[in-house]
């Protein structure tokens, strides 16, 4: 969620619910009687823990809401604006109703349970201003977080058979390029068109999808382009240890591959190029996206744990109170 | 996704001319004709229980029925779908009114199903039986359209299978035209005038007046039918082919629907006693990348002259009424028509993109979504089959990625060319799939930007169907085929579209495209707009 003007309401209700919490904590009429000062058993320390707790259980309620999200029950925006803004006021109200003491040991690990519930949800809500910006300009090739796998193999398929078409095979080595003037290969005419732009819906090069192999077979010259894929892409398209993960490297390895290789074999180191561009944005984009998601698995699980100990203090506190 | 488009099968005996003229059809072709197109014409045989073709299958010919009789029909998905997400959850829905969408909408009984064929089905009974005389498979000869419907065999039948060069030699005949137009009028007219809506609940005399006074005529695709501002001398039904509306405004032209068989036009000026107030063009399907190129087809027509119609009007005041609902919603419809066409000048990237076709388009604000995939699942959980209809993937603009969903395009080409007519325009220009849909593929191979989704469903009915026993006993069930699934825009729900309902960060938004992209109209230049996103595996 950005915080932007749309919030201004849920803003300046909380803060007023706050001011609110705070005047009539300050002007408790128990406390000023308590020797003990503020108490979570007034009739204003209850009410200000009543009120926590039920942000505390709307708050819940959107894991809930998430379920049926097409249900009739408010816009999502909504619920995730009260979520926000009502939970930062639980925290506040929650100290009020402690009187801003740690309490025993159950209210001290609950303390403890909602500074992290807290802290998650603001690095969540902080990651959530500038990492889908980050995404926007740094992965123009995003897809779908749960393709991001497929692809990746996808991509080491097409490199392979991209290498295979140009070089021959990549067991035996490419024969060397011995240059003819005349006629020109159809490969070097392709190799001095612009790099097209795949379609939509295709992450493969042309030459990556065999059509290459159907018109020219002209392996001379591709020798290079089979070591540096043997020697660095393989590994770098499965996942290991390569200088191609950085793209600075990249650029210059693909640079000096570009001067040791025949004008008809550019295309291919063009497209292996392209391909090891893509597999860098899909893993950077995993990276971001992983961080984006990484505050939810402290924030979900600890914010129902906080919800269980909650309700117990709360049995026990009233079972014990002396009211 | 989809079928083949065309099949290469042509099986059986090629018959001699010496042999076709046997056959009374055959009877007033010209010899040098049919040695022109020496095995254009075979003999086929068919045991009880064969399947001759199959619904959404490719095909390129027509089959004339010599002896015998089959059972022609469409296999519906199964009532129960097969519940994607829900179950119980949906049911605590529905207690509480959270009903989930109907993944189409439920039709009377007698609504027509039109199909490739001498008979037409209706939705309350999607199958029928095929004798001696009739033809099936015109469309996907002369169009190469999909096959509309299954056709399997129940007595052993003899049949001629005719390619397009033969059967257009014998469309010529007068011996076949006038057979075809007297099966037309005895066994399709009758339907297709009880589907019109405003005919409905007349007298079955007059309909049977209708019937006889009714003139076929037929148009070359690309001919103009009539043209705005013509004077009215009829209304037509559609008994073959396409035609396409339009209608010219300061901005330019138009499209504002595509007809297919059993759809009727031209009534509104009649019922003014003035001009056409649209263009109407007897259509031609699109060339299919990949397919062959072929010669333009012809569009039949049935024509209501003026004083038919006119002495129907007058003699029932419930047509008239009908008349006026009809005339007024047209009507409006063309004023908003005319809101939409305002010339505005775009950008290339626009242009490429199509965004300016969305009336209805979606997009998602990639700075404010955190890619947490609510607008999908929101989707799937609103559709009572389970089904997304958005694919979160897609052309990006500026900072908005436009996912593939349904834009409600202005020109909705994805309805040309349906073989059954189970794609259409709703009167809230949603695009609607019927759900006697065959699975062809065609309308998500025509649309320009992958919204309409093939899914594979059950298709054969549990119950003991007669047409299912009958594939069953040929040992060739078909039990899983694809069904098209298309944005439907949530509008029965009161929320609006579940996807930005559901949307918790305001990135889901649907926009009309004129508007936003009015508001838009020099967006910086961003550099992640160089690329298509999409890169679906």
């Amino acid at each position: 969620m950005l915080l932007d003007r749309k919030q201004t309401a849920w803003v300046s209700f909380s803060v007023l619910a706050g001011a609110a919490a705070a005047v009539a904590y300050l002007f408790d009429p128990e406390a000023r009687l308590n020797a003990n000062g503020h108490e979570g058993s007034s009739w204003v320390g209850l009410a200000l823990g009543v009120a926590a707790l039920a942000i505390m259980l709307f708050c819940s309620a959107l894991s809930l809401k998430r379920k049926v999200p097409h249900w009739r029950l408010g816009r999502a925006q909504t619920w995730l604006r009260g979520h926000v803004w009502l939970g930062l006021l639980s925290v506040w109200l929650i100290a009020l109703h402690s009187g801003f003491k740690t309490g025993g040991a159950l209210t001290q690990w609950l303390w403890v349970l909602v500074a992290l519930v807290s802290v998650s949800a603001v690095f969540g809500l902080t990651l959530q201003q500038f990492i889908p910006r980050l995404m926007l300009h740094s992965v123009p090739g995003e897809t779908l977080a749960q393709q991001i796998q497929r692809q990746l193999n996808n991509l080491r398929d097409f490199a392979e058979q991209t290498v295979i078409t140009y070089a021959g095979s990549l067991d035996t080595p490419a024969p060397e390029w011995e240059p003819v003037p005349s006629p020109v290969p159809a490969a070097t005419a392709d190799a001095a068109a612009p790099n097209p732009q795949p379609a939509p819906s295709d992450p493969a090069p042309a030459s990556a999808k065999g059509q290459k192999s159907e018109t020219s077979v002209n392996t001379a010259g591709a020798e290079p382009l089979r070591r540096f894929y043997i020697e660095h892409a393989r590994a770098y398209f499965a996942g290991e240890e390569s200088p191609l993960h950085s793209s600075r490297t990249a650029e210059s390895l693909f640079t000096a591959l570009r001067t040791m290789t025949p004008a008809h074999v550019h295309q291919a180191v063009d497209d292996l190029e392209f391909l090891c561009e893509r597999r860098r944005q899909l893993i950077r984009q995993r990276a971001l996206h992983r961080v984006l998601c990484s505050w939810l698995i402290i924030h979900v699980p600890v914010s129902w744990l906080l919800l269980v100990l909650v309700f117990i203090h709360a049995v026990f506190a009233l079972k014990f109170s002396s009211r | 996704m989809g079928k083949a488009m065309i099949t290469a099968e042509f099986e059986g005996v090629a018959l001699t001319p010496e042999e076709l003229k046997r056959f009374d059809i055959f009877a007033d072709v010209q010899e040098a004709l049919l040695k022109k197109f020496p095995g254009t014409v075979r003999r086929r045989e068919f045991e009880p229980g064969e399947v001759v073709c199959r619904q959404g299958e490719g095909g390129t010919t027509a089959f004339y029925i010599v002896e015998g009789r089959c059972r022609i029909f469409i296999a519906r998905p199964e009532e129960e779908r097969r519940r994607g997400r829900g179950g119980l959850i949906a049911r605590i829905g529905a207690l509480f009114g959270q009903p989930r969408l109907a993944a189409s909408p439920k039709h009377d009984p007698d609504k027509l199903v039109p199909i490739d064929a001498t008979v037409d089905l209706v939705y309350g009974r999607l199958a029928s039986t095929l004798g001696p005389g009739d033809v099936f498979g015109e469309m996907s000869c002369l169009n190469y359209a999909p096959r509309s419907a299954t056709v399997v065999a129940e007595t052993p039948c003899v049949m001629l299978e005719i390619l397009r060069n033969m059967y257009e030699t014998l469309m010529r005949s007068k011996t076949f035209k006038s057979r075809m137009d007297e099966i037309y009028r005895q066994r399709a007219l009758d339907n297709h005038l009880k589907n019109v809506w405003l005919f409905e609940g007349l007298p079955r005399d007059t309909i049977e007046k209708l019937k006889q006074s009714a003139e076929l005529v037929s148009f070359d695709a690309g001919t103009t039918i009539f043209q705005e501002g013509d004077q009215a001398d009829g209304m037509y039904l559609i008994r073959r082919g396409q035609v396409r509306v339009s209608k010219t405004f300061p901005g330019g032209e138009r499209r504002l629907a595509y007809l297919t068989r059993g759809d009727c036009f031209g009534e509104i000026a009649l019922l003014r006693k003035g001009v056409r107030t649209a263009t109407c063009v007897a259509d031609d399907h699109p060339v299919i990348e990949g397919s062959a190129k072929r010669p333009p087809s012809r569009v039949e027509l049935v024509k209501i002259k003026t004083d038919d119609f006119n002495a129907i009007v007058a003699a029932f005041p419930d047509v008239r009424a009908r008349l006026e609902i009809l005339a007024e919603r047209r009507l409006t419809e063309q004023v908003e028509a005319r809101v939409m066409i305002t010339p505005t000048v775009h950008s290339r990237r626009v242009e490429e993109l199509g965004l300016i076709q969305g009336q209805n388009l979606m997009i998602i604000d990639l700075e404010k979504c955190t890619r947490c995939d609510q607008c999908a699942q929101a989707c799937v959980a609103a559709h009572d089959d389970g089904l997304s209809r958005l694919i979160r993937e897609g052309p990006r603009f500026d900072k908005y990625l436009v996912p593939a969903s349904c834009r409600m395009c202005l020109d909705p080409v994805c309805m040309i060319g349906c073989p059954v007519g189970s794609i259409r325009k709703a009167k809230d220009l949603n695009i609607v799939i019927e759900d006697w849909c065959v699975g062809c593929g065609k309308c998500a191979r025509q649309c320009p930007y992958n919204s309409i989704q093939m899914h594979p469903l059950e298709r054969i009915r549990k119950s003991d169907s007669e047409s299912t026993r009958t594939l069953a006993e040929s040992g060739e069930v078909i039990e899983v085929t694809d069904r098209a699934v298309v944005c439907d825009q949530c509008t029965d729900l009161p929320t609006g579209p579940a996807c930005v309902y559901a949307c918790p960060h305001d990135a889901a938004q649907r926009v009309n495209a004129r508007d936003f992209l009015g508001a838009h109209r020099h967006p910086a230049p961003h550099p992640s707009s160089i690329r298509e996103t999409s890169m679906r595996a």
